[in-house]
């Protein structure tokens, strides 16, 4: 598993979340319980094939579930996005808002080419700093002012 | 000389050009600078005396793909032609699209005294074929069989003039591309407002969008507040382009909403579907607020526009 911010990372305390192609109603399902590990952990999540309105209320609900821990670090693979739409970039940014609001880390990772292409269609390649050179990004880093808008609102 | 013609339009086909059954046309049936492949190829024909023109889809029937309902429909045409005392007959399939001399190339063929004469260019054989009717009258078997006897020993006709094969969706983007600088013989269906920049009649252009010539926005579209069109792009008829959004280096296709502040680029539109050329990928989208048919849930619009056929407003050269 690779560093994320050059945190060091406790590869015990890594955790994994997956969706697996989901139908209606079956997202309770789709991310495994985590197991209590300690306040360093990892969360990795592979978003499924169809990330759109259909499925994203459900999948928010059961990943700030997941979120409700202080300082998550959350990775969001996109490998195997065949489908999204604003309601799949709306879930994006409640992930980023929620983690930045425990004051933990994001990062986008393995952005499939359907998942890129709605990123550039909706301009949001630009805000989160994606190019064909770099398909990894800390949504922290990228979204900074967001950030710091947040924390201020916090303080 | 009467001359005869028989037009096939073939399957629809994706991305990477194998054939799509999903699709709802062809290539040759999507439009390029206001009128589709299909009908700038029959306008050809007419334009040298071919008026006698038969259309026929491969897709016809719900049988398989070039299937017995298609042939069927071929053979009962060609008989048609057959008995009506066409001396010529011209076959012609729009997978590519050709730029073809049909005078010199009648002229080729009955000067060389064969049978059937088939088009060539560097790549090779263009899908066009001219065959004596006499032959295909008299022959056994189905016309079918009578033309594949043929097809062994026909002369050929090289072309050297403007081709595109327009198997796959990057084809056809180039074909749209090669007709706005002019390396096609493809007039736009509109007038030209300004250099390089053609408007169907009846579109509108907010006074604060910015076009980049060469470009084209076809009959109807509409183009609002703050819309960038550049990179040799083509708006074709009745669509509209939401406010704030670019649209870069590619095609929209008649009748699709584009929603506001997006980027459409490198990539053709066509109603609720987009076509990425550079990543290969085909996208579906059911969301109204991207990427839509017009009229699936939007009405159409009340004007704001500034811009009138013949007004003024920001127009990049």
């Amino acid at each position: 598993m690779e560093p994320i911010l050059n945190l060091p990372v406790n590869l015990d305390a890594v955790t994994c979340a997956t969706w697996p192609n989901v139908a209606l109603g079956d997202a309770k399902e789709a991310i495994q319980p985590l197991p209590e590990t300690s306040n360093l952990c990892t969360v990795v999540v592979n978003l499924p094939g169809r990330v759109t309105a259909k499925e994203v209320r459900m999948l928010m609900r059961d990943l700030k579930a997941e979120l409700a821990v202080d300082q998550p670090c959350v990775v969001l693979d996109l490998r195997d996005v065949k489908e999204m739409d604003s309601a799949g970039l709306d879930l994006l940014l409640r992930c980023v808002a929620e983690t930045i609001r425990r004051d933990g880390t994001i990062r986008l990772r393995g952005i499939s080419p359907e998942a890129a292409t709605v990123l550039e269609l909706t301009g949001m390649d630009q805000i989160l700093g994606l190019s064909p050179e770099n398909t990894e990004v800390d949504l922290g880093i990228a979204l900074q002012d967001v950030v710091e808008a947040e924390r201020s609102l916090a303080a | 000389m009467h001359v005869g013609a028989i037009v096939t339009i073939p399957n629809a086909v994706g991305l990477d050009g194998s054939p799509d059954r999903n699709a709802k046309t062809s290539i040759a049936g999507w439009e390029v600078l206001g009128s589709s492949v299909l009908n700038r190829v029959l306008e050809r024909l007419r334009v040298f005396g071919i008026g006698d023109i038969a259309v026929l889809s491969e897709q016809h029937g719900t049988s398989a793909i070039g299937g017995e309902a298609f042939w069927n429909l071929w053979e009962s045409n060609v008989g048609r032609y057959v008995s009506y005392g066409v001396s010529v007959l011209v076959l012609a399939r729009v997978g590519s699209y050709t730029e073809l001399d049909f005078g010199d190339l009648l002229r080729f063929h009955r000067e060389g005294q064969s049978l059937l004469t088939e088009v060539h260019d560097q790549q090779g054989p263009l899908e066009v074929v001219v065959v004596n009717a006499a032959h295909l009258r008299d022959g056994n078997g189905s016309y079918r069989s009578r033309l594949r006897n043929v097809l062994s020993k026909p002369q050929q006709y090289r072309f050297a003039g403007y081709s595109n094969r327009l198997r796959s969706v990057s084809d056809f983007r180039r074909l749209a591309k090669d007709a706005l600088l002019g390396r096609a013989a493809i007039r736009p269906f509109g007038e030209e407002i300004a250099p390089n920049v053609w408007m169907g009649e009846g579109a509108q252009i907010d006074a604060s969008a910015l076009v980049e010539g060469p470009a084209y926005i076809g009959q109807d579209s509409r183009i609002r507040a703050g819309v960038r069109i550049c990179g040799m792009s083509a708006v074709e008829q009745r669509c509209e382009i939401d406010c704030g959004t670019t649209v870069d280096d590619s095609c929209v296709m008649p009748k699709t909403y584009v929603g506001p502040g997006l980027n459409v680029s490198g990539a053709v539109a066509a109603e609720n579907t987009l076509f990425h050329l550079r990543r290969n990928v085909k996208l579906q989208f059911n969301d109204r607020r991207l990427l839509s048919a017009i009229g699936a849930g939007r009405g159409w619009l009340p004007p704001t526009y500034l811009w009138s056929q013949r007004g003024s407003g920001r127009l990049v050269q």
